[in-house]
């Protein structure tokens, strides 16, 4: 009866026919003896007998399947490993037009960033008119006649100023 | 890769339709899931030896037959209850052989996820211990446990199932 616990965990790999030979003869020769045993043994072989019978393939559903799967993969039966270097060639030249992308993004952005200044520069350039002619006048007061000719298009200026002097 | 090789192909197509078909009742449902199966294997298995590519099929087939069959029991739930009652009385004809059946499936769906897995591998897709193991990526020891303890627990289970139903 020690045997028995032993035995039972055993039945259903035995069942399964998992158990290879020396020790299935010696669980075997147990069942011959134990009724119980025996009993659990037979459900057991039912219940794999019932797990095993599958669903079989007709001739039609073989023809079928092999068919719609060819269709699908024709592309590359037979052409050797050009799956495998597809997708690496694929993500190569994607990370180079990601990259070459990213490079011409950021050009765009800092030239678009310039460009207010540029705007602003040609609507009021850094040496204007008004500019050359104040610096002429500055220039005027302080070194006297010399630079009067540059201002002279602006006689008014310094002749308004004078009765203040 | 070497030429379509017809013998394989076979070979695989029944294994992964005898697990899927055991999971998906539908049977046309069942050839499509092997199908997509084959292909995903052959596509995307970096390995082109047999046994590589048949547990990819497998594993494949079974994750999406799983997908499948819930998709299927919640929309059954939801039609079922008013049509249950009228099978009631038809539900007499059905023979015993597929009553039993019927009970079996019931009975391995409150098995652990790894024993159902286990047994369907190891009988509907007629993998050996070896082979369940990869595809399991476990040892073959534990595989023998789970199968074990899974016919065990099955056996307990179809019983009472059975003479709740019968």
């Amino acid at each position: 009866m020690k045997n028995c616990l032993d035995t039972q965990n055993k039945l259903p790999l035995l069942a399964a026919g998992e158990i290879a030979e020396p020790d299935a003869t010696v669980l075997h020769e147990h069942l011959a003896l134990c009724a119980s045993c025996r009993t659990a043994y037979d459900e057991l072989r039912r219940l794999v007998g019932e797990l095993d019978a599958r669903p079989a393939l007709t001739e039609v559903e073989h023809l079928r399947l092999e068919n719609s799967v060819l269709r699908k993969y024709s592309l590359d039966a037979g052409r050797p490993s050009r799956r495998m270097t597809l997708p690496w060639a694929g993500r190569v030249v994607l990370r180079l037009a990601a990259g070459i992308l990213l490079f011409a993004a950021g050009y765009v952005t800092q030239e678009a960033m310039r460009e207010p200044r540029i705007d602003h520069s040609s609507s009021a350039p850094a040496w204007s008119v008004r500019d050359l002619r104040d610096r002429a006048w500055v220039g005027q007061r302080l070194s006297g006649p010399g630079l009067h000719v540059i201002a002279r298009g602006r006689t008014a200026l310094p002749e308004k100023a004078e009765p203040g002097i | 890769m070497t030429p379509f090789d017809t013998a394989q192909f076979r070979r695989m197509a029944d294994r992964v339709f005898g697990l899927v078909g055991r999971v998906i009742r539908d049977r046309d449902e069942a050839l499509d899931i092997t199908q997509e199966a084959i292909i995903r294997s052959y596509r995307q298995c970096r390995s082109r030896e047999e046994p590589a590519l048949l547990a990819f099929a497998i594993k494949t087939g079974y994750r999406l037959a799983l997908n499948a069959s819930r998709d299927a029991r919640r929309r059954r739930e939801h039609l079922n209850e008013a049509a249950a009652e009228q099978v009631g009385t038809a539900g007499t004809i059905i023979d015993e052989m597929f009553q039993r059946r019927q009970v079996l499936d019931a009975a391995l769906e409150k098995l652990s996820d790894r024993q159902q897995q286990a047994l369907r591998l190891r009988f509907f897709a007629d993998l050996t211990i070896a082979e369940t193991a990869a595809v399991m990526r476990i040892s073959d020891g534990a595989v023998k446990v789970h199968l074990a303890r899974g016919l065990a627990r099955l056996r307990e289970r179809f019983e009472v199932e059975l003479s709740k139903g019968m």
